[in-house]
């Protein structure tokens, strides 16, 4: 029988959890995976981005930090700025100066989304992405599988290290807050109204009533559950558990994996019946923090390279980090 | 250096991101902004709303849809809101004449030729039931007309 040792404080406790320790490909598959949305995002949003540019003066409404302007900015600085976010985040995807290009882009894809925010509509879809893309570029983002690590020659080893493990836990934390901020407006706003189904049912309905007026596509789905209104009483109770119980998937792998795959269809059932689209999420980028993801794409490489033995892409994916040799 | 010291800016860090994440929702009433936001979609209850929009009239008196893209962009609720703030501000008439423009300047378009920025009221728990159900489900309890504006004649259109 062995003698336990005395049980960590509670701080002792937090401090494990938060700093858990985790490999430097976590972080760099985070890295390419959120600004490869992000890219994605600037490039596909892009007639919306640079729209936004042309509309009249009178119509802005600035939010967050582009309440700094009192009137809109001229087309040309606009269109730079955009390009800006462009540039400096395939520079950051690809990890080539990290430390200086990361935070660039990140503030200018702050500044590009917030500009499309402010014409009187302010959007929630893209705050998360937002969001981890500022903490990202705070993070050793580029130590594995980025040209910084090529350039710097010095081969990552697959250690766990705790400097790589507090970014995708605040990333994540970042995410569920979001949920849980949703949650209690509901019930702050809606209340009693929200649980009874009542609320969601006349949100549902309103959605889709307010796309058809103003000629825009709406779900079929939606429209049609509106003349049943039982159905709306345990689809309200299952969004309030989920949203309020989102920290829930901060404490372990499994309920991790188990809160995702609800409110992965949370916003999959939104889509369906409000046809609003919650792209981040739906891709599965804004849970991937709470995930060992380099796992996966290790396994993918090593699938590639099984399949492709000859191509010159294979240089491109990730390789298995050599463990680090033990003193003795 | 110790382990609490060179965590600690990792630690300001953290604390910093969660308590501006928290903040907006901590605040007096809570305030939706970018990227901070209290998330409050789907939260407001409405029993029988209005709903600005921008209605078109060809030469019979007939009743067309005007497109989101011809009050702001693709995005409808980036042109609902531009209705929304535009009557909100007593701006009808200047949005009106703004979207006749666009309207005449679009080829497909020909036909109409006023437009109208009007509020309407509607029952969305009635709106989708089926007509046999409730005949003037889908009807606006009420319309106000805020502006109306002709559509210029385009050159190309004459």
């Amino acid at each position: 029988m062995t003698e336990a040792g005395p049980s960590p404080s509670i701080w002792g406790r937090l401090d494990r959890w938060w700093f858990e320790p985790a490999p430097a490909l976590r972080l760099a598959v985070l890295r390419v995976l959120i600004l490869g949305y992000g890219l994605i995002w600037l490039i596909g949003f892009s007639p919306m981005l640079l729209g936004a540019l042309r509309f009249e003066p009178d119509r802005f409404a600035p939010v967050g930090v582009v309440s700094l302007l009192d009137a809109p900015l001229g087309v040309g600085v606009g269109v730079a700025l955009w390009l800006l976010a462009v540039v400096s985040g395939v520079a950051a995807l690809l990890g080539w100066r990290f430390r200086l290009v990361a935070p660039v882009h990140a503030l200018a894809l702050l500044w590009v989304a917030s500009y499309r925010n402010s014409w009187g509509m302010v959007f929630h879809t893209d705050n998360l992405l937002v969001m981890h893309t500022l903490i990202l570029a705070l993070l050793p983002a580029s130590d594995a599988w980025s040209l910084d690590a090529r350039r710097g020659g010095a081969p990552a080893t697959s250690a766990l290290d705790p400097r790589y493990g507090w970014g995708p836990k605040l990333m994540a934390t970042i995410t569920t807050i979001a949920y849980v901020l949703a949650g209690v407006a509901k019930l702050r706003n809606a209340g009693g109204a929200w649980l009874d189904g009542g609320a969601l049912l006349n949100h549902v309905a309103w959605d889709n009533l307010r796309k058809v007026e103003l000629g825009a596509t709406h779900s079929p789905l939606g429209a049609a559950l509106c003349a049943y209104p039982a159905v709306f009483v345990p689809l309200a109770w299952m969004s309030m558990v989920l949203e309020l119980g989102a920290p829930i998937a901060l404490l372990g792998r499994r309920l991790a994996w188990a809160w995702t795959i609800g409110m992965w269809c949370f916003h999959i059932g939104v889509a369906a019946i409000m046809a609003i689209v919650f792209a981040y999420p739906v891709s599965g980028l804004a849970f991937a923090p709470l995930f060992a993801v380099e796992v996966p794409a290790l396994s993918l490489a090593a699938r590639a390279r099984a399949r492709w033995p000859k191509s010159r892409l294979l240089a491109l994916l990730p390789t298995p980090a050599p463990t680090p040799i033990s003193p003795g | 250096m110790s382990a609490p010291l060179r965590r600690a800016p990792a630690l300001l860090v953290s604390a910093l991101f969660v308590a501006a994440a928290v903040w907006p929702a901590l605040r007096e009433p809570p305030r939706d902004s970018f990227p901070l936001s209290n998330y409050p979609m789907f939260s407001t209850v409405r029993d029988k709303p209005w709903l600005d929009v921008i209605v078109g009239f060809d030469a019979e008196g007939e009743e067309h849809e005007i497109r989101p893209n011809l009050v702001a962009n693709i995005e409808v609720m980036q042109a609902a809101q531009t209705i929304r703030r535009a009557v909100r501000a007593r701006r009808a008439k200047l949005l009106c004449a703004r979207v006749a423009e666009r309207v005449a300047a679009d080829g497909e378009l020909g036909h109409i030729v006023r437009l109208e920025v009007q509020r309407r009221r509607f029952d969305p728990r009635t709106y989708f039931l089926d007509p046999e159900v409730d005949p003037d489900g889908a009807t606006p309890l009420a319309v106000r007309r805020k502006a109306r504006c002709r559509v210029p004649v385009a050159k190309d259109r004459s």
